[in-house]
């Protein structure tokens, strides 16, 4: 799995996930949001190339929203395919993390 | 991607990950069990719209052994109803190892169907005269519910027969305290027929998959077992169903299962699909060392446990609120 990061304009951090979000690939994305939370306030984690979100895998979106939520920081979720937005829906987190397809109104759900 | 795809990989990536691992032992308690090959590793998931998911030795057959002990519950559920059925065997579990021959203290009645006493037990509801039709009637609904034919490994059969005295033990202890009748010979020979059933992981997923199906078969279509009872089965599997490491199943894998000496692993996610594993070698405990290990991955990948936050629940509660 790839894994990028971006710093946007307004403080805004993109964190770009590409491959499968499983248990074999939970770890590194785990470890890098909690440097993530711990820096930054904004994150929007873009998931266009993400081809499989497992149990695991959002558990790995969640614990780094909560984090952020509760240090008065926000995080979105930006342009997941048909199947992560699915499991996003069928799971509930969709309303505990908003899921944006369009970037403008992701940064401006940020600003 | 279509989802069964993702599923495909998710299993293939699992199979992958524990193929070559060479933990436990191959049980030897029933000589006949020696004998299979330790390097045998299965998977294989059938999901409730009957989409069918395999990787490794999904076709290599195994004696049922202990995974018979919920479906002859299931049976006797069936046969003999809620409560008669209740007045031979408990629904607590002991904690103990599966050959144990602790009794509840007041009613003396085995502590529940998933250990060798309850099971006796329940095979002694089941049976019938002559032996030959209750074992018959077994395999027949075993095999509606696996969708193929199936028959009993006579040399397995021989082999449990010949060295099952602390079986025979046990069944004499219950025919003491009245908990089953006289007819011992029978009541054995129906338990050890129904754990010498041969099976594989195909069969065992998709025996397990029309349990959660409201008790019709995914594949064929075909009704198969209760519905009503259903629930009665997968809670004594939920708490029972891996003897004295139960607890520990409930803690990390969290859906109702069962497990065999010759090395199966059985597991029922209610109404969404049937997962089995098949390796031989056993831990201590006398549990699939690959089954466990296997099953608990596809719990976390899959978000099977019963309280993953991922599982919202009683859809229905909310559909009447």
């Amino acid at each position: 799995m790839a894994i990028t990061v971006e710093e946007l304009a307004g403080g805004i951090t993109k964190v770009i996930l590409e491959g499968r979000l499983d248990i074999e690939n939970c770890p590194a994305v785990d470890s890098l949001m909690k440097v993530i939370t711990g820096r930054d306030s904004l994150v929007l984690v873009d998931l266009q190339n993400v081809s499989f979100l497992g149990s695991m895998g959002l558990r790995a979106l969640v614990a780094p929203a909560l984090a952020l939520r509760g240090k008065g920081g926000k995080m979105v979720l930006f342009a997941p395919n048909e199947l992560v937005a699915r499991v996003l829906k069928v799971s509930g987190i969709e309303s505990m993390i908003p899921v944006h397809h369009e970037l403008q109104s992701a940064l401006a759900a940020l600003q | 991607m279509s989802a069964i795809s993702q599923i495909d990989q998710v299993v293939q990536q699992i199979y992958q990950k524990y193929k070559n691992s060479s933990e436990g032992e191959v049980a030897t308690y029933i000589p006949e069990l020696a004998k299979a090959n330790p390097d045998h590793f299965g998977i294989c998931l059938v999901t409730v719209d009957g989409r069918v998911v395999r990787a490794g030795d999904w076709d290599h057959e195994f004696t049922i052994q202990s995974i018979c002990k919920p479906f002859a519950f299931q049976m006797a559920l069936e046969q003999c109803g809620r409560d008669e059925t209740l007045k031979h065997v408990g629904v607590e579990p002991s904690g103990e190892a599966f050959n144990s021959i602790e009794l509840e203290p007041r009613t003396m009645r085995p502590f529940n169907p998933m250990v060798n006493a309850g099971a006796i037990a329940i095979s002694s509801l089941i049976k019938k005269v002559p032996a030959q039709s209750g074992i018959q009637q077994f395999v027949e609904q075993m095999q509606k519910a696996a969708g193929r034919p199936l028959r009993i490994d006579t040399e397995v059969l021989a082999s449990e027969t010949l060295t099952g005295n602390r079986n025979r033990a046990i069944a004499y202890l219950l025919l003491n305290y009245g908990i089953i009748d006289d007819a011992v010979d029978a009541t054995l020979q129906q338990y050890f027929s129904q754990c010498s059933l041969l099976v594989n992981c195909q069969d065992l997923a998709t025996i397990a998959a029309t349990m959660a199906n409201m008790g019709s078969n995914p594949v064929t279509g075909e009704p198969v077992f209760d519905f009503q009872y259903i629930k009665d089965v997968l809670a004594v599997m939920f708490t029972c169903g891996l003897y004295d490491h139960a607890g520990e199943w409930a803690y990390r894998v969290g859906i109702p299962a069962k497990s065999g000496v010759a090395g199966g692993v059985l597991g029922i996610v209610n109404r969404q699909m049937g997962v089995a594993v098949y390796s031989p070698k056993l831990d201590a405990k006398g549990n699939s060392v690959r089954g466990i290990l296997a099953c608990n991955d596809l719990a976390n990948e899959l978000g099977l446990h019963a309280f993953e936050f991922t599982n919202v629940g009683s859809n229905f509660m909310q559909s009447i609120l």
